[in-house]
């Protein structure tokens, strides 16, 4: 239970899972970066529109990429830090595991 | 039989290259495929932690689902372009398909009026009627299918390129849903618009981008680069990280630097650093771990008032900053930053007698000063205003500069009267003291002012004295009690006698002050009536200083006349002799004529008079009716006060006219006035040449 009265559950497995799961996406987004670099010359008035077209989600993807990275970084540390702090405190008295 | 055929009409193919149109959409339609995974991905189970609770759980869901909805956006863009490249394919091909049909129509074509003139045998010879013909008939033939084949060839290239420039508007859409505005150079467009959906990643991107940009901008570089590196970067300048990031790493030195190269550029509110730096100090929050630093450069000093032409150049940057800041649709330099901008412009400018556009030689563009003014008035914020104006020498460059600002100067003092607390009653305050001095005897030569300026503003001021009249009531105490005033009340209570000279403004100062009389009087009523005889005091020192004034200006006038003839008549000296006596005669008789001789009138002083029993009525009136008993105990402080204010004020005395026995004495007693005033104390007023 957390200081303000809410509910604090942390599911290590599941978290990591999520972690891992979208840690994972981000070799996703940097194919679809991949994809997306400049191809030959098509000619045209399009030439220039497809560039763009191209520059920007090869940016766009690149950004998910990042933004999976951390989130998957992120919640692993969130977890890593639970259990830490689990780790940490002492053992309610009559609880104790002899080790 | 021979004849001339008609050169056959180019059918050239489009330009696009079908291979290459197949290539882009292969790959976006590959890219596409696997943002549909990531989408279903993001939508399945393992993109959720369902036993996961707290605020973590809450915020980690949140930042899911803009990555999601990201994604999402990203597929659409990509799902749509990829129909519409598709069918600007298919019609390349059939275009294309169609072209190579016309050119093997127009090759059959030429082939068969070959053979057909091949078969026909040798001509008869000229003018054969039947062999004419039969060229005439073949040769219109020919030209018709090729008009048809021009027409046909024109209006399919025409329709390629019509589907093309469609389907460049659909991609220029699609790139929008991340974005893009379709215009070329949009990836930083894209980071700025996607660090804010994706801060995980984007925090780190923009703060190394803008660390990585202040680097670039500090070190040896070339004004190209800088425009160069400004205009790319114009995306990210709006936002508060990138901001706070590139102010603090750039440092106050790093600014500086940029502010004195952009005030040694001559159009350099039109420079993309202009509208960097601009939009950076608009936009910039002290967080994060630049903290300090982000702050240290908002309040920064750049311009000193020592120094040679450095401050001078920085100012003219600052100005150019401003002037950017004012054209970026998502505002510029905050007011407040602007205010303590001019303050540091105005004090260099007291400090050194001249402004920053002054001192920079071939100098073109806006006065710095000028565009703060303009910048605060309409930025509509009092606080902001009261910044600028809570320094006395800020008042007093205002007040003496050269005209042109005074109307500006005028609505930023009205904006600054609702400035709440103590930061319009120190605007108000430092108002006063800086039109005030230079008026005590003591720095009688030295009152600064231009009376041009002080009348413009007089009526501002007055409402902002008006809305902070608690200073101005305790002000008018201290005059009126035994004590000593120091420099700075002595000369407030000479700017508020300057003041209520104005009508506007005496009408604005005595009705507040009444009101706060009549509060005050609940409390203490000799301190309120105490106030209310300094102010009649202060009014009547005021009413014979704006007859001296009237006086030293009636004076430098004739004395401008004077020597404006003096110099005219100059080539008269070289005449010597009798006819020089007859000149001399008759110029001095011209110059009295037309008022050049150094003489000089001024009506009598008809302006109102207070004195003490003026001041004991007006306190009497505002006694609460249920405390009559106290109304002549307030009529003996009111009267009090007015005797002490004006001891300490003094009776102005301006320069008197002379009169013809003046000026036998004058040659032998030249220094007679100085004398006399040094002997009798009296107050001189010199308006300023």
């Amino acid at each position: 239970v957390s200081s303000d009265g809410g509910t604090i559950e942390v599911p290590p497995e599941e978290v990591y899972a999520l972690a891992a799961h979208l840690d994972a996406q981000a070799g996703l987004a940097e194919e679809t970066a991949a994809r997306l670099r400049p191809s030959p010359a098509v000619g045209g008035p399009l030439q220039p529109a497809i560039e763009d077209f191209l520059l920007c989600h090869r940016t766009a993807a690149y950004a998910l990429a990042g933004e999976f990275r951390w989130l998957g970084s992120t919640l692993a540390a969130v977890v890593d830090s639970w259990l830490g702090l689990d780790g940490s405190v002492p053992t309610p008295r009559g609880q104790a595991t002899p080790r | 039989m021979s004849a001339d055929l008609p050169a056959p009409v180019a059918l050239d193919a489009p330009e696009e290259s079908p291979a290459a149109l197949s290539e882009v959409v292969s790959a976006v339609t590959g890219a596409a495929f696997r943002l549909g995974v990531l989408e279903a991905h993001l939508a399945g189970p393992a993109a959720e932690a369902p036993r996961w609770f707290g605020r973590d759980a809450a915020a980690a869901a949140a930042q899911v689902g803009a990555v999601s909805a990201v994604v999402r956006d990203a597929h659409a863009a990509l799902t749509g372009a990829v129909r519409r490249l598709d069918r600007h394919a298919d019609l390349l091909g059939q275009i294309r398909r169609r072209i190579t049909t016309l050119r093997a129509e127009q090759e059959d074509d030429y082939g068969a009026l070959a053979h057909r003139l091949s078969v026909a045998g040798p001509c008869d010879g000229p003018g054969s009627p039947s062999q004419a013909a039969v060229l005439s008939a073949l040769g219109d033939e020919l030209r018709a299918a090729e008009a048809a084949r021009r027409r046909e060839h024109t209006a399919l290239l025409a329709e390629l390129r019509s589907d093309a420039l469609e389907t460049a508007r659909v991609l220029a859409g699609a790139t929008a849903l991340v974005g893009g505005t379709g215009r070329s150079g949009d990836a930083n467009r894209v980071v700025a618009c996607l660090a804010a959906k994706l801060p995980g990643w984007g925090d780190g991107e923009l703060t190394a981008r803008a660390s990585a940009l202040a680097s670039a901008l500090s070190g040896p570089v070339r004004l190209e680069q800088i425009e160069t590196l400004a205009r790319g970067n114009a995306p990210f300048a709006g936002v508060p990280l990138f901001a706070g990031a590139l102010l603090g790493t750039l440092g106050v030195s790093g600014v500086g630097y940029l502010l004195t190269t952009l005030g040694r550029e001559p159009e350099a509110a039109d420079a993309p650093l202009a509208r960097l730096l601009a939009a950076s100090f608009g936009a910039a929050r002290p967080t994060g771990g630049l903290v300090g630093r982000v702050q240290e450069v908002l309040d920064g000093q750049y311009v000193t008032s020592t120094g040679t032409d450095d401050p001078d150049t920085v100012a003219l940057g600052m100005g150019a900053v401003l002037a950017a800041g004012a054209a970026l649709s998502g505002g510029g330099v905050r007011p407040a930053t602007a205010a303590a901008w001019g303050v540091q412009m105005l004090e260099r400018e007291r400090a050194l007698g001249m402004p920053a556009v002054g001192r920079v030689p071939g100098h073109r563009g806006a006065d710095p000063v000028r565009t703060v003014l303009t910048l605060l008035g309409e930025s509509g914020d009092p606080d902001a205003c009261a910044v600028l104006l809570a320094h006395r020498n800020a008042w007093a460059a205002l007040l003496t500069r050269s005209p042109g600002a005074d109307g500006l100067l005028s609505h930023v003092v009205h904006l600054a009267s609702a400035a709440p607390g103590a930061g319009g009653a120190v605007a108000a305050r430092s108002g006063l003291e800086a039109l005030g001095s230079g008026l005590s005897p003591a720095g009688a030569d030295s009152w600064a002012v231009r009376p041009d300026a002080a009348g413009i503003v007089a009526p501002s001021l007055g409402r902002l004295v008006a809305a902070h009249v608690d200073a101005a009531g305790a002000l008018l105490q201290e005059a009126g009690g035994r004590v000593g005033l120091s420099a700075g009340a002595d000369a407030a209570l000479r700017g508020l006698a300057y003041l209520t000279v104005t009508p506007g403004a005496a009408s604005a100062v005595a009705d507040a002050l009444t009101r706060w009389a009549g509060t005050t009087a609940s409390g203490s009523v000799t301190a309120a009536a105490s106030a209310l005889g300094s102010f009649l005091a202060v009014r009547e020192y005021g009413q014979r200083l704006a007859h001296a004034l009237q006086a030293a200006q009636a004076q430098e006038a004739a004395v401008d006349r004077q020597i404006t003839f003096d110099i005219a008549t100059l080539p008269l000296e070289a005449v010597k002799g009798f006819p020089a006596v007859v000149l001399d005669a008759g110029a001095s008789t011209v110059a009295q004529w037309v008022h050049a001789d150094g003489s000089w009138s001024i009506g009598p002083d008809r302006g109102p008079s207070f004195d003490g029993r003026d001041a004991a009525a007006a306190a009497a009136a505002t006694v609460p009716p249920a405390e009559q008993f106290r109304a002549h105990a307030a009529a003996a402080s009111a009267r009090t006060a007015f005797g002490q204010t004006m001891a300490h004020l003094g009776i102005p005395h301006g320069p008197e006219p002379d009169h013809w026995e003046d000026g036998i004495l004058d040659e032998a007693t030249s220094d007679l006035p100085e004398v006399l005033r040094e002997l009798f104390g009296h107050p001189a007023v010199r308006l300023p040449r």
